[in-house]
Order: C-alpha cells, then structure tokens, then sequence
C-alpha cells in the first residue's frame, strides 16, 4: 500500500512537472463575434498587468486582422502562465485608432476579455482570467 | 367652485415661493381605486407593425386639408414575460395618419433602432432601460445601443428624425416610415445627447441641446445645427447641479433653460438616478444666441418641467411660459405606477405659469404668475418673428394650446384639450370618460390631436378650428385599434 502510494505521488509529481512545462507555452483561442460591420481591422492585444492593460502599452502579445466576416478566431501561442485581461477594437475604417466623439464615447466597436465593463472601459480586474492551460474564450464585440 | 376657479381666483399672481407648498397640496389629485382600472389597455403595448387601414370619418373633413399627421410613442413594452418599469421604456413606434380628400388612413412602424432588432431577433429584452434592468443585458458600446427613439418627431432635410434624449436621432422615410439610419451632424458629434426638442433657429437650423452626466459631469451642451445639416456651434457648459432636462425655450435672441431640482445621483437605472431634492431650489440659465459663453443664471425655488411654452423679451424683461410641476414625482413615481397598472393617484399635475425676470441683471429675483390652468404638452404657432426683442415695448404672444386633466379622469391621464390666449381667456374641450387625448398640433386654422377611447378600443384623431375649440371637433376619425399612447409628433403638409 505504502508502494502505491509513493509510485501514485511519483506519477503526481511529473504531471505537475510536465503541467509546468507546458505552462511555458499555453494557448490562448479567442473567439470574436458580434462584428456588426465587415470592415476595417480588429486589434486584439493581451496584457499582462493592470498598469499595461490601462495604458496599453507592452502588450504580453497583439495581433492585427483584416475583417471579413462578422466573427473570426485569433490564436496566441506560448503564453506563460499567469493572468491576462484581453482588449480589443474593431477599427471599421482603417484609421488607425478607435473613433471617439466629442465627449470620448466611443462609435466604433470594442471589447474585453470576461466581456467585462457593462457601460464603458472594463478595469482589469474585471476583464481577467487566468492562464494555466490551454485557454479559449469568446469576446463580444459591443 | 371648481379647483380651476379656485386657484385662478387665489393665487393669480403669487411670487414663486409662496405657492410651492400649496401647489403640493392642491394639485395632488387623488385618482379612483384601482379596482377597475380599463385604462390599462392604454399601456398594453404592441407586438408588430399596423398594416394600412382606411378609418371610418365624420364631420367636415376641409377638402384642402392634406398632409400626415405623425407620432412618436413606446410601444414594445413586453418580452419574453419582462415588463418595463417605466413609460420611456418602451420602443418608439410611429403612428401615421394620411389625410387627403376627407380620408383618412392610418399605419403604424416601429423604429429599427440596434436595439429593436438585436431584441426582436433575440425574442427578449437584452439591453437595459431608462427606468428597467432587464434580465440577461448585453454590454454597450455607446448611448445609441439603449436607443428607443420613441419620444417625437420633426421633419428635417426631407427625411423625419425620430428623437430620443440620450443619443442620436433614427432618420425615417415620412411615407413608408422605413428607418434608414442613425443621424449625425459630423464625425465627432456621433452619439451624443439631443434633447427630443430642437428648436428653429430661424435660419433653417435649429438650436437644441444634450445632458452628460456620466461619471459624476453636470455638463450641458449646447447645440447649434446648420440648414447645412452639420454642426455649427457647440458649447460645453457645466451646470451647479445635474438637473433632468427634456426641453427649452427661445426668445428672439435668448435661449432658455429650466433647471429643475430633480439631479443626477447615479443609481442602478436612469431614472431612478435621479432625486428630488427641493433644497437645491431650481434654476433658470438663459444663454445669448449670438455668444453662448454670455449666461445668466436666476435662482428659483424648486420645481420641476418637462415642457414650455413660449419665451420673449419686453421692456428688458425675459418671460418664460413652463408646465410647471410643484415636484418630480410624475417621472419618478407616476411613470412608474401607469405601467404596473396603478392611477397616477401619487403624483403632482403640470400647471400653466409665467416666470418673469428682469434681463442681464446679477441676482435677478424672478417672479411668478399661476394660471390656475392644469397643462401639459403646450404648443402655439412657431413665434420666432413675434417673441419680441430686448427693445421691443409689446410682445406678440401667441395662444398657447395643450392637454389637459381633472379629478374626473380615472387614470390621471389628459381627456381634455385646452386653448389659453395671452390675455388669459381660455377654451377647452372634453373628450368624456374613457378618453386620453395626446398632444394636439396646429395646423393651419386648425388644430388636430390623436386620441385613446380604451373603454370602446379604439382611437382616432380630432380637427378642431383653433379659435372655437369649446365648439368641439369638426371632423373625426375612429378605428377599431388600440394604438399605445405617445409623446409627441409632427404634421406634415
């Protein structure tokens, strides 16, 4: 009994190894739907800290891509493990930058991981998630 | 003595302060039981479009009278089981009335606002209300994903615009009424706040404003649109407290505003962000047409409006006709009961008054004179030419033409017309028990007002001569339709 149950903490302790070392590379799917116009491009960036999340610098990763279709799917790979808040726009006519009214309210489409933010910007605390294996999620674009 | 009579006798000309408390008193109507209640129908709601149909006419409907009378209203107000908690809840749905060669027909659409469609395809509620906290809410990306468009209408650059206050206008085909999209006046000025009452200004624009209270801002913006469709002028002004405001007023070079002692305390809904706080008095801002940053502010005691009548200037004074609520109970609390099927029995009434204050001076003292007239919903002919300028000894005031109560209507509800001209002569005209008569327009020599008769299910729409409105209508259309009652609306020629 006593052997089983050091061979059972043997095989607990390399799965936790192995767990760990496939921490180094997980993958994070998301799934972006809601696109109300097929136009323009998504910015799609993670970060990793509250500090980068607000403003948006040093994003842990980002990608950029063309809309075609009102949902689409973007893959980041090697993500460490650890906790990350996902922003994105949806720059419908290629500008550059996500279009603001006079008052700051935005008129183009965004989103955030949790679909987090019920009016206006989400905190980061309300759009993480943690990343201990491979990770999928979806984001509504509002 | 009727209360009309009484308060016309006693309180004609009182100063503001004086009457606040006996207005609480005397215009708190208390309404039937709510045992039998069959004005519910009136706040049934609708499910879908009404298809034409040719209504049965009486009377002498003027072969030269043509044109469409259009309205603005919510109308969707249950899905999937969830009921709105509040009358500015609902989707706007417009209500046409064609008249040509003593016919008339009637169709009605509601507004493809994102919000209508994402919740007719969804099969539920899923954005939050004005007044309501659905069940399951989507996120928004800005104020036009709460936009019900359902409070009035104005014909603009050939198309309607169908207004709501907290975002963009809808712009609809006046025939077909297809929605054709959301307006704006330029690339930054999507989406922001415009108040369901432009005015003209004179020049083919208009003049109107938005509310930004969000995040604790008392900021009102101020709004001038060109005849070229584009915005020409935009003042951000940051207001002492955050009143509710749903119109203003113009004189021939003055806008003003009525800030009332309703604010902005941010809370889980809209309205109920909103508290009466009588302690803060309410305000009177008036701002120069030609140079927005030249305002003055007048201290009132507290009060509460929706609507106004004309404004204009004489002998450096500014007078300022308003609905007048002692209190803002009729939003916070009667728009509330109507919908769960309770009378208004709570809630203060709208009387006619005139506020006056002498122009340009600092610590200005307004006076008020009480009509003793029970008004909602006030309209009179666009007076822009005759509302007097700072020079001018005499005033052209046109008569003012509205909606009106008594203690006899079971649901709290408008069943009477009223005409009130400057020297204060009035006319009315009842509609009887089981009718809720809605905002009449001018058109022409005539006035033409839609109404509910929800004891017989039907509704209709009224033409009176504006000046024998006691002699009742000259020609009527009825249909067997129980159309939800609305805000306001426009009459096209």
């Amino acid at each position: 009994m006593k052997k089983l149950t050091t061979i059972s903490t043997a095989f607990g302790l390399l799965a936790a190894t192995l767990l760990s070392g496939a921490a180094m590379a997980h993958t994070l799917t998301v799934q972006i739907d809601q696109i109300s116009e097929q136009s323009g491009k998504l910015h799609v960036a993670v970060y990793a800290n509250e500090e980068n999340y607000q403003q948006g610098k040093n994003a842990t990763a980002a990608q950029i891509k063309p809309v075609t279709a009102d949902s689409h799917q973007l893959v980041f790979t090697d993500l460490p493990a650890g906790q990350y808040a996902v922003k994105l726009m949806h720059d419908a006519n290629d500008n550059g930058t996500l279009d603001r009214n006079f008052m700051g309210i935005p008129s183009e489409g965004y989103g955030f991981s949790n679909n987090a933010g019920e009016f206006g910007p989400a905190s980061f605390a309300d759009a993480a998630f943690d990343v201990a294996a491979d990770t999928q999620l979806t984001i509504h674009v509002r | 003595m009727d209360r009309r009579r009484f308060l016309t006798a006693a309180l004609a000309c009182a100063s503001y302060s004086a009457v606040a408390g006996a207005a609480d008193q005397l215009l708190a109507v208390v309404r039937t039981p709510e045992a039998e209640l069959p004005w519910r129908r009136a706040f049934q709601g609708v499910r879908a479009d009404f298809s034409p149909l040719q209504l049965h006419t009486e009377g002498q409907w003027p072969a030269a009278l043509r044109g469409t009378l259009l309205r603005n209203g919510p109308a969707r107000l249950e899905r999937a089981g969830e009921r709105y908690q509040h009358w500015f809840d609902g989707d706007g749905m417009v209500q046409q009335f064609q008249i040509a060669h003593g016919k008339v027909t009637h169709q009605g659409k509601f507004i493809r606002s994102k919000k209508f469609l994402v919740e007719e395809m969804a099969g539920a509620f899923r954005y939050h209300t004005a007044g309501t906290l659905v069940k399951n809410p989507l996120p928004v990306r800005n104020n036009d994903d709460l936009n019900v468009a359902n409070t009035a209408l104005i014909p603009w650059q050939g198309e309607v615009l169908a207004l709501w206050e907290g975002g963009s206008p809808h712009r609809l085909a006046a025939d077909s009424l297809a929605t054709l999209g959301v307006k704006d006046f330029g690339e930054q000025y999507k989406q922001l706040p415009f108040s369901a009452h432009p005015l003209p200004d004179g020049q083919g624009g208009m003049w109107n404003f938005g509310s930004w209270y969000v995040g604790g801002q008392k900021q009102l913006l101020v709004y001038q649109v060109g005849a070229d469709d584009r915005m020409q002028r935009l003042q951000q002004i940051t207001l002492p407290q955050a009143s509710y405001l749903h119109a203003f007023s113009q004189s021939a070079d003055k806008l003003v505003f009525f800030l009332s002692a309703a604010v902005y305390e941010q809370a889980d809904t809209y309205i109920s962000s909103f508290q009466w706080r009588p302690e803060l008095g309410s305000q009177l801002l008036i701002i120069d047409k030609a140079d927005f940053s030249q305002q003055q502010w007048v201290e009132l005691p507290a009060g509460f409006a929706f609507h106004f009548g004309q404004a204009w200037q004489q002998q450096g004074e500014l007078c300022l006709q308003a609905c007048l609520y002692p209190d803002a109970s009729v939003m916070l609390t009667g728009m509330s009961q109507i919908m769960q099927g309770k009378a208004r029995k709570q809630s203060s009434s709208a009387e006619l008054v005139t506020i006056r204050l002498p122009l340009g001076k600092t610590n200005a003292t307004a006076q008020l004179e009480r009509s003793g007239l029970v008004l909602e919903f006030p309209q009179f002919v666009a007076g822009f030419a005759s509302t007097g300028s700072a020079a001018s000894a005499h005033a052209v005031v046109a008569p003012l033409f509205g909606v009106s109560g008594s203690d006899r209507s079971e649901s709290g509800l408008s069943q009477s017309l009223v005409r009130v001209d400057a020297s204060g002569q009035q006319q009315s005209f009842d509609f009887g028990p089981g009718v809720v008569v809605e905002e009449p327009l001018l058109v022409g020599q005539h006035l033409i007002a839609s109404w509910l008769d929800y004891r017989k299910g039907q509704s209709g729409i009224s033409l009176f001569l504006q000046d024998q409105l006691a002699a009742g209508p000259v020609a009527q259309a009825r249909m067997d339709r129980l159309l939800p009652l609305g805000f306001h609306g426009c009459f096209i020629s």
